[in-house]
This record gives C-alpha cells, structure tokens and sequence, in this order.
C-alpha cells in the first residue's frame, strides 16, 4: 500500500484514502460524497490507477452522487501481489467485488474503461443485483480486439522474456500513457503519479498480467470468463451509454464500441459519444463528458 | 568434492507465465546464451516458469554490471527467441515494436 502521496500528486487527487483488507492484501479505494444508496463506481484499468478518475469524481460527487473508486491488487495505493497467478481477471473481479461490499455499496452505476469493462460486467455477471446502469468507453469484455491479437507492436512486447524485461525490469510500458493519453500527463506530477505505483513496489504490479490476460480464443484461461460475460449481456436491461475516444488504436469506434450498443438491451437507446482526437485514455481526454455519462445513467438508474 | 562458487549466478528475470509455442525456440538457444555483449546467461525453464541469471566470475566478488547493460543484453535475448521462434514472430518485429513504446535500442 502507498500510504501517503507526495505533495504535487496530492494536490491533483486530493481524495482521503479508504482501505479494506481483502485476501491478505490492502486495498485502497476512493469514496467521496453524500453517503448516499446512489453510487456511480469508477473502474480503471492498466496501467492506471483511481488518479485516472481525479477530474471525474467531482462533478458527479457534486450532483449527489457517491463516487466509489477503487485500485486493484497491484495498482495505484492498494498492495501488490506476490505472484502471476493473482493477477486473473476473475480474482480481479472477486475483489473489487469485496471492496465494494466493504463499502456497503448494494448497486451502483458502473464507468468501466479499458479492464473496467470486464471487471464491471464480471460483478454484473456475479452478482446482477449490484448493476444499476453502465457507462461504457474504449473497453471490452475480455476477447482480444483487432489491435490485441497484432504481434507488432502488441503481442511481441508481452511475449515471453520480453514482457518482463519491458513491464517489470524497465518499466518502458508505461509509456503507453505517451501514445494513449494526452500531452498534459506526458510530464510532471501526472506522469509521476502514474508511475508511483511502480516506482515505490518496484517491479510492475499487475501491469504484465493484464496483457496476458487477454484472450485470444477458446483455449485461453479467460475465454471462459469472456463467454459469461458475452451470454448474460443481453440480461443487462439497465441504463446504458457510451462515451468512446475516435483515436483509439485499441479499441477503435465501430469495433467493441458498435458489438456493445448491439448486445446490450438498451444499448441504442442512445447514439455513442464519439470523443474527436480522445485517445485510449479517454478520461484524460474528455472528463466532463465522462463525468456528464455518468450523472445521465445515474439520474436514469435512480430514478432522481 | 565439488566446490561451491564463491560468487553465484545473479539471477536477473523471471517469467512465470512462459508461453509453451515459445518453449522449442528457448530449447534450441541452449541453456547457456552468450549476448553480443559477450556476457553469458544460465536460462532455465521448469514447467511454465522460466529463470534467466547472469553468469559471473565465480571465484572473485567484482562490481555489478550496470542494470542497463544488462537489461541490453536481455533485450538481445527477447529478440533471439522471437527470430528463432520464426513465423509471424521477427526479432525485427520485437526492435520496431519496442522502440514504438519508447525502448531505445541503440542506446
């Protein structure tokens, strides 16, 4: 666990920490606003951490609504693993889960961006009576898209001796917030606070794993859980909406983005929010849309 | 009697999710890998997990090799493996791809 911040990241992400123990492990999350049964819950993915949400929290706190953001095992201010092996999408999913329910949280409307997507759906798939509304941007369920099954630049990267020297010996990976994220977390307190996970554990968290957690058919350890997730959307009637970055290599608009609208009950109710010139990390790019997505499903879901 | 070294192999990566369609072309790059560095690594696979150190002289302490050098020379090694991997695998294809996400290679 990081404890304390250094001032400069503090001072972008003033939110008081909360931590629960999960597994042996501490996790940390962020809890902000009224202590209210209408929680919007914000789901990172790699190699991000809650500091990603530090523009969104806000805005949706304001319009009266609880923010619950948590970090994952081996992310942001929670703890890191000890193996590889705890690092699946599944364990992932059980602990958020228990992060929320060390919160009291009983449903919530999910913002799931990148790995949020199949962790968010996983709870939803785990447990239905948590969903209340998705929002849904540059994220996936757990199948490879286009770019993920690319071995140049993609899978050559992550493969074998190469993953680890590049995300955990170096940590050359995180420049992927350069190439996915605008010039404004390139340097500085923004930068630094995303490589302070890394930088205070050493090694890379649970940044190799994600990659390889990927599945990239039948015969990969997460199909199984991509599958699940694929058949219980259509058993997803809450609200949706979806906010998607035009310049995403990985998950380009018209990909994962249209599969969702189709797959999802309600997911034509509303045209997707293309972002122009928003790249993967699409929080960094467009907040208030985020956030706006979110107040939307919300008000929707709860019925305020 | 065998004597110990005075000074151990250091080991310098792991993986612990090596991927089996890679394990031929581990195999047939020998358990010992010299880098164009000249310096020589031990690599070892049991099962899944793969253990790479780097080979020092064994009855004398020296200084560390720089990180740098080393994490060069596991590069040339990750670059080994996808060329004699082969098919859509390239070590050309690993350089482009690394360089993409910043890894200076001539550096």
């Amino acid at each position: 666990m990081i404890p304390e911040l250094p001032g400069e990241i503090r001072e972008l992400y003033p939110f008081a920490p909360h931590w629960t123990r999960v597994g042996g492990y501490t996790l940390h999350y962020v809890d902000e606003g009224p202590q209210s049964p209408r929680v919007v819950v914000l789901l990172h993915g790699n190699p991000t951490w809650s500091f990603l949400y530090r523009k969104i929290i806000p805005p949706i706190a304001a319009a009266g609504f609880r923010v619950v953001a948590p970090d994952y095992l081996g992310c942001g201010r929670s703890d890191h693993g000890r193996h590889e092996a705890e690092y699946a999408i599944a364990h992932h999913i059980s602990r958020t889960m228990a992060i929320l329910d060390a919160a009291g949280v009983e449903q919530a409307v999910f913002f799931c961006q990148d790995w949020g997507g199949p962790i968010g759906l996983g709870i939803a798939l785990a447990r239905p009576s948590l969903l209340g509304g998705l929002v849904l941007a540059n994220t996936f369920w757990g199948e490879a898209s286009k770019f993920h099954r690319q071995i140049i630049p993609w899978r050559a990267i992550h493969a074998p001796i190469a993953g680890p020297l590049l995300f955990a010996r170096t940590r050359t990976f995180l420049n992927a917030l350069r190439l996915s994220g605008p010039p404004d977390i390139h340097s500085g307190a923004a930068w630094r606070a995303y490589n302070l996970p890394y930088e205070v554990h050493g090694g890379a968290g649970s940044t190799l794993a994600w990659p390889r957690a990927i599945s990239l058919g039948p015969g990969h350890p997460t199909q199984p859980l991509a599958d699940a997730i694929w058949a219980a959307m259509p058993s997803m009637r809450v609200p949706v909406r979806l906010v998607w970055g035009a310049a995403d290599v990985v998950f380009a608009p018209g990909e994962e983005e249209a599969r969702f609208r189709e797959r999802l009950p309600r997911g034509k109710e509303h045209p997707t929010q293309i972002i122009e010139g928003a790249r993967h990390f699409i929080q960094e790019y467009a907040p208030d849309q985020c956030s706006d997505a979110c107040v939307a499903v919300a008000r929707e879901a709860f019925k305020c | 009697m065998l004597k110990e070294p005075l000074v151990p192999s250091l080991h310098v990566l792991g993986d612990d999710d090596f991927w089996p369609e890679f394990e031929a072309g581990l195999r047939s790059l020998g358990e010992l890998w010299t880098a164009p560095s000249g310096r020589s690594y031990r690599l070892d696979l049991e099962g899944r997990r793969l253990r790479v150190d780097l080979l020092l002289p064994d009855d004398v302490i020296v200084a560390p090799t720089s990180a740098s050098e080393v994490d060069r020379d596991l590069f040339e090694l990750a670059c080994a493996l996808q060329d004699v991997v082969g098919g859509e695998w390239s070590a050309e294809g690993l350089r482009r791809s690394a360089e993409l996400f910043g890894w200076c290679t001539d550096c």
